[in-house]
């Protein structure tokens, strides 16, 4: 299975920590991450400022979702532009899709009113990340088969 | 024409002049204009994010994401921080062609995902309060419906 994984990296420093128990959890399951933005920007610790870069950034994006079968969004109230951006691409592509909301964010995300078929909203908290996004892997793969 | 006019509720508060401006362009020149401000009432002067239940969110995203489906032009101001939800409405204008406009204002620094976008149907421009008016007459009147 193939996974776009989308999350801000406004404040990576703060979200580092959730974002690389996401991407184990999707590993442990067997997933193939299609994108690999996240530890190379955590690395950096600095976002890129050149407009080139940030058109192939774009463009590889558009591929990642394009590719996967399935796409993760961490939608929490601080997610930006690029977030927003993607998780609608996603559903216009008809993906199936796993939007994760911290639950301490719950009052001030935008994403948390969105209703779509395609879409699953899980709020999590830092303990239970792994089980719920374990549970709805298994969901999907399951709707995917039938 | 519908025209779609959207900014990060962060920005309200700090921008109302501007959007105002804009907001009276559009209506200016015919059109109708669906502004996601008119109703943001759960946005304090602070500028602090709106704070809403679940189903408010959801009454609010309908409307939003109806707007974007519908509109025949679409504005945003992508200054600052564009949020998630200028994001969301942004992808599907684009995805559409619908003609659009991201508003930059004129000491916006730095790359961002904005700056990484093109689409034949996207037109960035640069503004400060004096100007935005003549920016946004000069966008809506090279649309063609």
């Amino acid at each position: 299975m193939i996974v776009y994984f989308s999350g801000s990296a406004r404040e990576l420093e703060k979200d580092a920590p959730v974002f690389r128990e996401i991407i184990q959890c999707l590993q442990d399951h067997g997933a193939v991450i299609a994108n690999s933005w996240f530890e190379g920007a955590a690395l950096r610790g600095v976002l890129p400022q050149s407009m080139e870069r940030w058109r192939e950034i774009v463009s590889e994006a558009a591929m990642g979702i394009r590719d996967a079968d399935v796409v993760i969004v961490e939608g929490s109230g601080r997610s930006g532009f690029g977030v927003g951006f993607e998780l609608a691409e996603a559903l216009r592509l008809e993906k199936s899709t796993i939007l994760l909301i911290s639950d301490t964010e719950r009052d001030n995300s935008y994403a948390a009113g969105l209703e779509q078929t395609r879409l699953r909203v899980v709020f999590y908290s830092r303990k239970d990340i792994k089980i719920n996004l374990s549970r709805e892997l298994a969901d999907v793969r399951i709707r995917e088969a039938s | 024409m519908k025209v779609l006019f959207a900014a990060a509720s962060t920005s309200y508060a700090r921008n109302m002049e501007v959007y105002e401006r804009i907001k009276k362009q559009i209506q200016a020149l015919g059109h109708e204009v669906y502004f996601d401000g008119q109703d943001a009432t759960a946005v304090e002067s602070t500028g602090s994010v709106r704070s809403l239940d679940d189903d408010d969110w959801k009454v609010l995203c309908d409307r939003e994401v109806g707007a974007a489906q519908e509109c025949d032009a679409a504005i945003f101001d992508v200054s600052d921080k564009a949020t998630f939800g200028v994001g969301f409405m942004a992808s599907i204008c684009v995805s559409k062609g619908t003609p659009t406009l991201f508003l930059l204002r004129d000491d916006t620094v730095g790359g961002s995902f904005v700056s990484g976008l093109q689409r034949a149907c996207l037109q960035r421009k640069s503004f400060n309060t004096a100007n935005v008016a003549g920016k946004v007459r000069k966008f809506l009147e090279g649309v063609r419906v």
